[in-house]
């Protein structure tokens, strides 16, 4: 009976059916791109971390490890009067060198590299046999051998090399290579000091044994400690990253998921309430409308899983972190993580789904019981975003940029700070509807227009629902754009100051990854709005049908759907875009130590956050034209009679 | 008063289906219908007679195969879609079945909806409306929602919502089909009196012969034609 029940079923409600789908295939993706992301870049620190660190703690006497050395001094060496004047160079080859006997237990990978003997990575091997067959490759690469040694012992592994676009030498480390790297931290100190008007690179990243007595330096050695300090933001935008992605992501989808569940909701009831007429018990419909919603959610779990596998290869070959590509290995999940996704998905699908069914009114008798009483949102949300914002204000009026400020005293600041942050977020959720109720009810009462009542009236007779429909792209604004305007300001900030030891700019990376982000998190919120839309449509279909025979065209029709919708929507996006930036910029000012000469461009306006605020609330408008073409359809009079 | 015609249709025809298929169903088969200025007309016909689809047909908000016809001396299969919906924006009153009022709204806010949309500044609409929710009994509920009212009031609410414009005719499409037998007496004879004392003609579509005896005149719609004028 239930199969045949359910074919019926989804034959009659494709579109709901689809949207399912979609949202769970949609999550399984995501779930799974943010899952393979994250072991990806803990893959990629791992062997970095080989590259850096682990050298440096070998347990063979007479292993040294300099991360950063350039081949090419002339291109190392950059012009200036004072450290922060250093220009950033040019990505260069990283030469390890290594000197060592026998076997190590730290590099544990190829046999260790003797007098006159080098590795290269793949890429670098690549290119050096593209050199060998005589094309363009420039001067770097001219007498090679000269400078790395006579033998080449072959390519580096996997292991050893962070990703497939490194340019990686390893090779023995020689008395002239000792003498040289003393010279260099020589000569750094004299810049420092102002005696000489170059700087060198590696030499930032030196420690040396010195006598200064007898002019002696000795054993120059790469200083972990200092490594270690070279991105203390990178780590705060890895969380928030991480953040972004979970928080940001997931939650448009499950309300996605929640909407598209709901969609439909009083064609269902009625369906339901013809089957409790001829017989069917509550626990019959309970099963069906089960079986229903996890047959969507598996094929969209199978969708999801092979739109994730076709997507991996060109997410591997496109997306960047720190200017280098993952291997497309990296870009992988454990067994565990794919059964988690699963049943986290599928638990979220039935959770959505028992909700919406515990709504659902069936009368004994085939009748749906007609009057839904709705309560007035509560306003005890506001005190919640009115705590956020106030401990963020209470930071920025009490606290002015201080570049003398300690870390400790940052630090301090920073907690108090996300504590405002969290809270802010929080209420913006828990108020949005009470908010809507208010402001809607006010204006009613001074509506002069109908389209204007009847949108104001909707919003405060259903101010959940408007609410619901905004709230996903709420959360990705708010955190986006707080993302991007701290990105975007340390990124103006590498890009004007220049950054001595900085290779790459990652907060350049950052605000990309968080553009590709943000507009995902976009699209699923816009889908999430345009179902939510046309359930709307689809739940007051006698009232446009009405609407429309009292005299109101089409057009005004969707005038008001548009109304309706975007307005809303648009205000969400300004709202916690603004709510983001004023956050993001009060965390610059009251966090600020001495690492953070950037003053100057605090307050700064991104022009793609501007771009992005935008693009939201224009795309959010199509979607819900797109969606209001049904209107003919819904307001034909004979259509809505045999509902 | 009732010699002039202000609705008149002629071989109205309209068929739903797939005409490749052969597969088409007429819901008018040549209709033809005169209705006078200021009379109760009221349409009878067995279930999927076609009574309803003349009902839309006559307001123009389904469209016909072929046919003629004129309200008021204008041709409506002539005129443009913005003029049409105008038209029935000052011209049509709308009763339903199943009464149909704007769930959002509040009783006078549905009534004063009409009003607005014409134009009528917000004060003079909400007074006008309060007007006529006293006359139709229902002042008392007026700042109700209009989920919360019985099936009685929401058709009350309906009645003044389609007669605070003073349409020159009134379209109902089995306005009691929702009711019991007194609240159906109760609001028939609101309908019918305030009808009378504003000269509204009134087109009412019904399978009750009870109802239609409030009517000044019968028609009988059987496969898609008005066979008889009783």
């Amino acid at each position: 009976m239930y199969s045949r029940l359910l074919l019926k079923f989804i034959k009659s409600n494709k579109a709901r059916f689809s949207l399912i789908t979609l949202a769970v295939s949609v999550a399984i993706v995501c779930v799974l791109l943010i899952l393979s992301g994250i072991n990806a870049v803990l893959l990629k620190q791992e062997r970095d971390n080989w590259a850096i660190f682990q050298a440096s703690t070998l347990d063979e006497a007479n292993y040294t490890r300099l991360a950063e050395v350039w081949e090419n001094y002339d291109v190392n060496v950059a012009k200036g009067t004072r450290p922060g004047d250093c220009s950033v160079t040019p990505k260069g080859i990283q030469v390890f060198l290594i000197r060592g006997q026998g076997d190590s237990t730290g590099f544990p990978w190829v046999k260790t590299p003797e007098k006159g003997e080098f590795y290269l990575s793949e890429r670098l091997s690549e290119i050096w046999e593209s050199y060998k067959r005589g094309e363009e490759l420039g001067p770097r690469f001219d007498d090679i051998f000269s400078r790395l040694g006579e033998r080449y012992l072959g390519v580096l592994p996997k292991e050893m090399t962070p990703s497939p676009d490194t340019l990686m030498v390893v090779r023995y480390y020689s008395d002239e290579d000792e003498v040289r790297l003393i010279k260099a931290k020589k000569d750094m100190d004299a810049w420092n000091t102002g005696e000489v008007d170059f700087c060198s690179k590696e030499a930032h990243l030196l420690t040396l044994e010195s006598d200064p007595g007898n002019d002696k330096y000795t054993n120059p050695q790469f200083d972990t400690n200092l490594a270690q300090e070279l991105h203390p933001r990178m780590n705060i935008f890895m969380t928030l990253f991480e953040l972004i992605a979970i928080i940001g992501l997931l939650f448009p989808i499950c309300l996605l998921i929640s909407i598209s569940t709901g969609l439909g909701a009083k064609q269902k009831e009625q369906r339901f309430a013809a089957m409790r007429l001829i017989g069917a018990t509550k626990g019959q419909i309970s099963r069906l409308m089960g079986i229903e919603t996890a047959v969507s959610t598996v094929i969209g779990i199978i969708l999801g899983y092979l739109a994730f596998n076709i997507l991996r290869t060109p997410v591997a070959q496109n997306f960047t972190l720190n200017g280098t590509h993952f291997y497309q290995d990296d870009l992988n999940y454990s067994p565990w993580q794919l059964a988690l996704s699963i049943v986290t998905t599928v638990a979220l699908a039935i959770i959505v789904n028992a909700r919406s069914f515990s709504k659902v009114n069936i009368s004994p008798l085939g009748v749906v019981s007609g009057a839904k009483v709705n309560t007035n949102p509560r306003f005890l949300g506001l005190f919640v975003l009115l705590a956020g914002v106030g401990i963020t204000a209470y930071l920025l009026a009490s606290t002015q940029y201080n570049t003398e400020r300690s870390v400790e005293e940052s630090s301090a600041t920073l907690n108090i700070f996300f504590v405002g942050f969290i809270l802010t977020l929080l209420g913006l959720l828990l108020c949005g509807s009470w908010v809507i109720y208010a402001v809607s009810r006010r204006l009613s009462s001074r509506a002069n227009s109908a389209l204007g009542m009847l949108s104001f009236k909707r919003w405060e007779f259903m101010p959940r629902v408007v609410f619901r429909s905004c709230a996903g792209v709420i959360v990705c604004m708010y955190i986006g754009s707080f993302v991007y305007t701290l990105a975007g300001v340390y990124n103006a900030f590498a890009e004007q100051q220049g950054n001595l030891l900085d290779i790459n700019n990652p907060f350049k990376e950052i605000v990309s990854i968080g553009t590709v982000f943000l507009v995902i998190t976009v699209i699923i919120a816009t889908i999430g709005l345009s179902v939510s839309t046309a359930n709307g449509l689809l739940e007051r279909k006698e009232s446009f049908a009405t609407l429309h025979l009292s005299g109101v065209s089409l057009r005004q029709l969707r005038a008001l759907v548009l109304i309706e919708s975007v307005v809303p929507m648009v205000f969400s996006v300004l709202i916690s875009a603004a709510l983001g930036y004023f956050m993001a910029n009060t965390m610059l000012i009251a966090s600020a130590n001495s690492d953070d000469a950037m003053g100057g461009i605090i307050w700064r306006l991104d022009t793609n956050l501007i771009i992005a605020t935008l693009g939201c609330a224009l795309l959010s408008a199509l979607a819900v034209l797109l969606v209001s073409v049904s209107l003919r359809k819904i307001v034909d009079p004979l259509s809505s009679r045999k509902e | 008063m009732m010699d002039k015609y202000i609705i008149k249709a002629g071989a109205l025809v309209k068929a739903f289906g797939d005409k490749k298929n052969g597969e088409l169903t007429y819901a008018l088969n040549g209709a033809n219908l005169g209705v006078y200025e200021g009379e109760i007309l009221a349409i009878m016909g067995p279930s999927g007679s076609g009574k309803s689809t003349l009902l839309y047909a006559l307001t123009g908000i389904i469209g016909i195969n072929s046919g003629r016809i004129e309200i008021d001396g204008q041709d409506i299969l002539k005129i443009k879609d913005s003029e049409l919906t105008a038209l029935r924006r000052t011209k049509f009153g709308f009763v339903f079945q199943f009464n149909k009022l704007v769930p959002e709204l509040t009783a006078l806010d549905n009534v004063a909806l009409p009003l607005l949309l014409n134009g009528v500044k917000r004060k003079h609409a909400y007074e006008e409306a309060e007007n006529w929710l006293e006359r139709v009994g229902m002042k008392d509920f007026a700042n109700k929602s209009a989920t919360v009212l019985s099936g009685g009031q929401q058709q009350r609410v309906a009645i003044a919502r389609a007669l605070v414009i003073k349409p020159k005719i009134v379209f109902a499409d089995e306005p009691t089909g929702a009711l019991d037998a007194m609240n159906s007496e109760n609001v028939m004879r609101l309908f019918v009196t305030i009808a009378k004392q504003t000269g509204t003609t009134v087109v009412l579509v019904t399978h009750e012969p009870s109802i239609a005896a409030y009517a000044d005149r019968e028609v009988i719609v059987r496969d898609g034609k008005v066979l008889s004028n009783v």
